[in-house]
């Protein structure tokens, strides 16, 4: 892989103080993507993946969160040394990001047109109406009729805001969308629209995108790589096909039987037993062990390590690490 | 139609507002001593500092309608004179203090730790003194005059404006269109001015309108006590306190100024307690 990675992620851990003792939030966390890709973060609630996300670009609360190791490398810097006032230059201009709920992530006291304009003129030198004007071509971009430009959020229904705040994350042309949920706080029909418009613009301006979710469907259509994340590490890491077709980690395993099966009636899912550890303790040996039904001696003592199945998909778990040696033979 | 849409949210308060019989009474009379003030050259049937000897002390009649002081000034031209007076002061130092104490109330809020620290214990420390109490030190200090006053009444009324903003800031900064603002490279004073402080509006304008009825009485107080504006100048203050030695003869001189200041405080505070319940959403209906 001669090519540069638009963003590595070595070694990361993060944590956080609390009062109840220390969050690991995110431990040992190793990802990269490539120009043009799409990674799709999959995960349970609390398993780090908005920490992840946070951190890459900077505004991880600090304290209580900490970057304890590692380095992320963004197009060849390392986000975590730069100054504030480098980074405020990548943000929103190289890396920009789509909330979860976009009920609350646009400015309520201000026209939508305006905060688009805001996020232009942050990153270039234009005159006040160009940026109107390019404001206009966004919202048009993003299948808003651009007299709305005058309206207030509150005016909008949800989707068409989280069409906004698309139109403000691509308003500079990101080398790197981050997509923290983007479908999560909208209706179902809103999110199938809202998706292929995000694919659309992907394919259209070629950036790359993280995607945070936990639709393992949206996942598979418009993501080229997937990590799935578990108690603050991934776990397993490959291209769609070889989650799909090949699922390794027996917490994939879980989770792509716990998908209802359209040709079968069942009267219940299928569930992974067991709930993910407190945050803040700190498990010997795989953070899955408690809840693994291949769970063997080992794995009550030992942390597993990357194991690669083939070069472009890894697992963190001793099942195949076996496998490795038996492959060796 | 488009214009009352986008303005919708002001409407709401408005409507809710109007529904408030007492609120809008106080703001009619807000609005007409706004008037009187401003247009106080035209309505004043005589110059308010013109001495008159030979009619001094003159009950209310049909020419002097307050009556007139002990140098013959007609009251009801120095009561519209001291309108202007009054409002100039309360919207001067109410505004000294909101920009004084909204600046010092965002940078705490906003950045929190020391520097919050350090901003709301020197406020505190201004919070210990009663307010008439510190505008009259800082009046000491600077000496007697309009403008002085002006700063003494704003300067006093700092803490109360630094609070409010303090507050609101800190829950705004945790909204998720902040993180969002972050996110997209602004800077922090950026975020302060465009997105949080037009988002913690609405607590202050329900102060600054009862904040305005005290600077008033403040500066009447002050003036009454002679360290605000000084004789000839009008103020009701001031003429309750020239009014006071004559109060057993001539009541007239200082029942107007005092039913002035009266109406005056009044209506602000009917007009602040109906903004008060339309801002506040929970209250809405």
């Amino acid at each position: 892989m001669g090519e540069q990675n638009l963003l590595d992620i070595k070694n990361l851990s993060v944590e956080y103080k609390t009062e109840d003792g220390i969050v690991y939030a995110v431990n040992e966390l190793n990802m990269e993507i490539g120009h043009k890709e799409t990674l799709g973060f999959v995960g349970e609630t609390g398993a780090g993946k908005t920490t992840t996300a946070m951190t890459i670009m900077g505004l991880l609360p600090t304290p209580p969160g900490k970057v304890t190791s590692g380095e992320i490398l963004f197009d060849g810097r390392d986000m975590l040394k730069i100054g504030d006032k480098e980074r405020r230059g990548i943000l929103g201009e190289e890396i920009s990001i789509i909330f979860q709920d976009p009920m609350t992530s646009l400015n309520p006291s201000m026209k939508v047109g305006d905060q688009i304009v805001e996020m232009i003129r942050l990153h270039k030198t234009i005159s006040k109406k160009d940026a109107m004007e390019e404001a206009d071509r966004l919202l048009e971009m993003v299948g808003i009729r651009r007299e709305r430009a005058n309206d207030y959020p509150h005016q909008f229904s949800g989707g068409m805001k989280q069409r906004v705040v698309i139109a403000i994350a691509l308003a500079c042309q990101p080398k790197l969308i981050i997509a923290d949920e983007p479908t999560t706080a909208l209706d179902v029909t809103i999110q199938a629209q809202v998706m292929n418009l995000i694919k659309g613009f992907k394919e259209k301006l070629g950036t790359s995108m993280i995607l945070i979710t936990h639709d393992l469907g949206i996942v598979a259509e418009i993501c080229d790589k997937v990590a799935i994340m578990y108690a603050g590490q991934v776990v397993e890491y490959a291209d769609v096909e070889g989650i799909y077709l090949n699922p390794c980690h027996p917490y994939t395993k879980g989770l792509f039987n716990s998908i209802p099966k359209l040709d079968t009636e069942e009267e219940w899912l299928e569930e992974i037993h067991g709930l993910p550890p407190e945050p803040t303790e700190r498990i010997e040996g795989c953070s899955f062990s408690p809840r693994c039904p291949n769970c063997m001696k080992i794995c009550k003592h030992k942390k597993p390590g990357i194991t690669y199945i083939d070069d472009r998909h890894y697992v963190r778990c001793f099942l195949y690490e076996n496998q490795e040696v038996k492959a060796d033979e | 139609m488009e214009e009352k849409k986008s303005r919708s949210q002001l409407m709401t308060v408005l409507k809710t507002l109007s529904r408030n019989k007492m609120a809008i009474f106080g703001l009619i009379i807000l609005l007409l001593l706004l008037i009187m003030g401003i247009l106080a050259d035209f309505i004043a049937p005589y110059d308010y500092a013109k001495q008159d000897l030979a009619n001094a002390f003159q009950h209310p009649n049909a020419k002097h309608l307050f009556g007139t002081d002990e140098f013959g000034r007609d009251i009801f031209s120095r009561i519209i004179y001291g309108a202007r007076t009054s409002l100039l002061v309360g919207f001067v130092s109410v505004g000294i203090a909101v920009v004084v104490g909204g600046a010092l109330g965002a940078v705490a809020g906003y950045y929190g730790k020391r520097i919050d620290n350090f901003i709301m214990r020197l406020m505190d420390v201004l919070l210990a003194i009663p307010q008439t109490l510190l505008a009259i030190a800082i009046v000491a200090a600077l000496g007697t005059g309009l403008t002085n006053l002006m700063i003494a009444v704003g300067i006093s009324a700092v803490p109360t404006y630094a609070r409010i903003v303090r507050a609101s800031v800190l829950t705004i900064r945790e909204e998720e269109y902040i993180e969002a603002a972050k996110a997209s490279g602004t800077t922090n004073v950026r975020i302060i001015v465009r997105h949080i402080l037009p988002n913690c509006i609405a607590p202050v304008i329900v102060q600054v309108t009862l904040g305005m009825a005290g600077a008033i009485l403040t500066a009447a107080g002050m003036s009454f006590i002679g360290l605000g504006i000084q004789p000839p100048n009008a103020e009701w203050g001031n003429m309750l306190s020239t009014g006071r030695d004559y109060i057993r003869g001539y009541s007239y001189m200082t029942m107007f100024p005092g039913l002035a200041i009266v109406i005056t405080v009044l209506s602000l505070n009917l007009l602040g307690d109906g903004l008060r319940d339309a801002l506040d959403p929970k209250l809405r209906n």
